[in-house]
């Protein structure tokens, strides 16, 4: 069982993940959707691996709680 | 983006090429172009938004003008151009530490036609063209055209910034509002982000989808479990076998037919052994023939022997008497010469017996030859031939007695033949008797054999109804037993499809994942961007501005005024110099809070709490920017655009570009450009240096600049007629005048 130590390193992962997203997106505003989608794809199976189906569940919880904060 | 150089080439009234430096730095970020009305400064504005995004101003749309009197030949009379010309405006800009050249040439001939460039200027001063199939999209990720529209206009429309509920046109105002708030997300970053959560969700459609297709039931679908599909698939298969024998053939008609076909074939062996018998039939009705036969054969026979037994006793007889009566003769007759008379009878009767002992009728020939020689002895008559008859008769007598031995072969043959004959005749008779009662039987049997070929031959129609029928029960084994293996294997490759599904579960989550967090860093960047600018509004009046004026800033980032309520207050309603101020207070503290987050990255380490998304640095150029604003709402602008640290490029007419400006910008400023010469449509013969030896309130419009600024003098040609060249004088020679 991920501890939550190991959440927080994993959200952090992820948020790193999504504003490197949106690096790819700005930097290649000028290119079109489908080469952009394929750079997101590669970037997001890059790290699908670090995350059990559990986490995600956990971490998108603990988004909505901050959110509700 | 920092606006370096603009080059035009025979561009509008430019003639010929022309290229103006736009230095910036933070201390001194402003560049001023002076000009009286109607000499170019518009043209010039509209430059740098045509390069860009190929737009103008309403009063420079059309393209006729885009290219210089001096080179273009339009002919009115026939709508066209009698060669191929060009003019260009080119920009160089410096963005994220990269510089670029950016060049849009309008081009008319047999077609017109506007061509965009885009290079990459290196170090070693070499251009590079980007490697991009749209370039307009690549300028558009370094300026967005609606952002393009707020940073390059008219210094009225920055009223547009601020809703003081003065618009008579609300759809205008409505429009516009949607402008300034795709424009103002643009530049603090959020089009990347909105993107990328744009991207994010179609690719959670797509991985649900895929999860669909994998065989997942997360669109909630009605789809059946693989296993009970399997189920199912199983029961309508033993319903088809429980009907069939499970080769093709249904039960209850196969046994129908077996039966028959058993009775048949017993019918048929039947039949054969019929056939058989019927082939003894007329076996034995050949015997009946060969009985009779042998009977007329036997019939034959015994009258044959009766006759032969009959002639040998007549001829022992005879022969015994005449054989006595012949030695009494020769007794008699010791001369055998002179037979007399009754030897001559004598021998005519032997002659007559001799017929009649044959038993046979004489061969003709032989015998008519014999009785000629024996009667040619007669004629010699003489003892000697009594004799010789006598030989003869005695030869004769040897002879019957071989005949007598013959005669008794050929009866003890026919008595043979008749006991062959009648012994086959028994036999035959017998047998046909016997099997007589079989021939009965089996013609019963034939008949039974008949009727059964005849159900047979229904069976088999029917056989060819069922035929089908089991035809089309089988395809439908058959594609059930296959889709029975499909699923079977569907379900033993469950634990490979089981990972997929729960790869692409993970994918779904994570992606959901990152959409939330996108919006929320989306959210967070906009309240920060909306209170920050709105506080920077509020620092800017507050400090170059002294009035009490209530402003909020609307969710679609356009300054809301509050209108005071109090009879005493509505006297003080903003008026438009206030609102152009307050709207100049909006682009500096937008522009300054771009530059404040231009340089952010996304640094986990330090940047935990908030994600700082990029902002973009714009230059603001805008044309005549203090519009009717009396002195200190001029005042007011000028310290709050130069306080912003962006890089502006101010259009100034003369009327605006008094003393209250300079005495406000004169530190602020790098260069001024001043555009003299002549109007367009001046038709005057006068010189530059006649012009300027003339007009003494332009020299000191000009000349106050001069005392702060480096001034580069502005040469048109005369003549007018948007023919024009631009000509750089020196700031000496221009002090001279």
């Amino acid at each position: 069982m991920t501890n939550n130590l190991d959440l927080e390193e994993k959200m952090k992962k992820i948020i790193g993940l999504s504003r490197d997203l949106v690096d790819i997106s700005h930097e290649m505003g000028y290119e079109k959707s489908d080469k952009i989608n394929r750079e997101i794809i590669s970037r997001i199976e890059k790290d699908m691996e670090y995350y059990s189906l559990d986490d995600l569940n956990k971490i998108s919880l603990l988004i909505l709680n901050e959110d509700q904060l | 983006m920092i606006i370096e150089k603009i080059h035009l080439n025979n561009w509008r009234c430019f003639s010929g090429s022309h290229e103006i430096q736009i230095p910036y730095n933070v201390n001194k970020p402003i560049t001023i172009v002076l000009a009286y009305n109607g000499m170019g400064k518009t043209s010039l504005m509209n430059a740098f938004l045509w390069c860009l995004h190929e737009m103008t101003t309403e009063r420079f749309k059309k393209k006729e003008g885009f290219i210089n009197d001096s080179v273009s030949i339009y002919d009115e009379a026939t709508d066209s151009y009698t060669k191929e010309v060009s003019s260009f405006v080119s920009l160089t800009i410096k963005h994220n530490e990269e510089r670029y050249l950016i060049k849009r040439m309008f081009k008319v001939g047999r077609e017109t036609e506007t061509t965009l460039e885009v290079f990459n200027i290196k170090d070693d001063g070499n251009n590079v063209s980007i490697t991009t199939d749209d370039p307009q999209a690549f300028v558009d990720s370094i300026v967005p055209p609606s952002m393009a529209k707020q940073f390059f206009f008219d210094g009225e429309g920055v009223i547009k910034l601020v809703d003081d509920s003065n618009s008579d046109n609300k759809k205008e105002s409505q429009l516009g509002r949607q402008v300034i708030k795709n424009g103002v997300h643009s530049v603090i970053g959020l089009d990347p982000a909105s993107t990328s959560l744009k991207q994010v969700q179609g690719l959670i459609i797509s991985a649900k989808r895929e999860k669909t297709k994998v065989g997942g039931n997360d669109t909630g679908g009605n789809k059946e479990s693989p296993e009970k599909e399997l189920s199912k698939i199983l029961d309508e298969i033993n319903e088809i076998e429980n009907v069939t024998d499970g080769t093709g053939t249904l039960i209850d008609e196969n046994n129908k037919y077996s039966e028959l076909k058993t009775k048949y074939e017993k019918a048929k062996q039947d039949s054969q052994k019929y056939k058989n018998l019927k082939a003894e039939v007329e076996l034995k009705e050949q015997l009946i023939i060969v009985k009779n036969q042998a009977y007329k054969k036997f019939e034959l026979a015994k009258k044959k022997y009766l006759e032969a037994l009959s002639s040998n006793q007549i001829i022992n007889f005879m022969m015994q008497e005449e054989g006595e009566k012949a030695k009494e003769l020769f007794k008699e007759n010791k001369s055998p010469r002179y037979p007399g008379k009754m030897h001559r009878e004598i021998i005519d009767e032997l002659l007559a017996n001799e017929e009649c002992l044959c038993g046979r009728p004489l061969k003709k020939k032989g015998d008519e030859e014999a009785y000629k020689h024996i009667e040619r002895q007669m004629h010699r008559a003489t003892n000697e031939e009594s004799s010789q008859m006598y030989y003869d008769l005695k030869t004769a007598a040897s002879n019957y007695a071989h005949f007598e031995e013959t005669g008794d072969d050929d009866l003890s043959q026919a008595e043979s033949e008749l006991a062959i004959a009648n012994s086959q005749f028994l036999l035959a008779d017998d047998d046909y008797e016997k099997r007589g009662k079989v021939i009965n039987t089996s013609k019963y049997k034939e008949k039974e054999a008949r009727n059964i070929a005849n159900k047979i031959d229904e069976l088999e129609d029917l056989k060819e109804i069922s035929a089908k029928k089991i035809g089309s029960l089988g395809a439908q084994l058959i594609a059930l037993k296959e889709k029975e293996e499909k699923i079977s294997k569907k379900i033993s490759s469950s634990s490979t499809k089981g990972d997929l599904i729960s790869k692409i579960d993970r994918k779904i989550r994570l992606l959901q994942v990152i959409e939330q967090i996108i919006r929320k860093e989306i959210k967070s960047n906009e309240e920060l961007a909306r209170s920050s600018i709105e506080k920077s509004v509020r620092e800017y009046l507050k400090k170059y501005f002294i009035g009490d004026i209530k402003f909020y800033l609307t969710d679609d980032y356009q300054l809301k005024v509050i209108k005071p309520k109090s009879k005493k207050d509505k006297d003080k309603d903003t008026s438009g110099g206030e609102s152009l101020l307050i709207g100049t207070g909006y682009v500096a503290s937008l522009l300054q809070y771009c530059i404040g987050r231009k340089d952010n990255k996304y640094d986990l380490e330090n940047d935990e709490e908030m994600w700082i998304l990029k902002g973009t640095q714009l230059p603001f150029v805008i044309d005549s920017p203090f519009g009717g604003q009396g002195g200190r709402y001029r005042r007011g602008s000028c310290n709050i655009v130069s306080d912003s640290k962006a890089q502006v490029i101010y259009f100034l007419s003369e009327t605006q570009a008094d003393k209250t400006v300079y005495e406000a910008l004169k530190d602020k400023v790098d260069k001024v450009y001043a555009m003299i010469g002549y109007r367009s449509g001046d038709e005057s013969d006068e010189t530059l240096e006649e012009i300027g030896n003339k007009g003494v309130s332009n020299k000191d419009d000009y000349l106050r600049w001069g005392e702060s600024s480096e001034i580069f003098g502005v040469e048109y040609d005369k003549g007018g007629n948007d023919r024009t060249v631009f000509k750089v004088l020196n700031k000496n020679s221009w002090v001279d005048i």
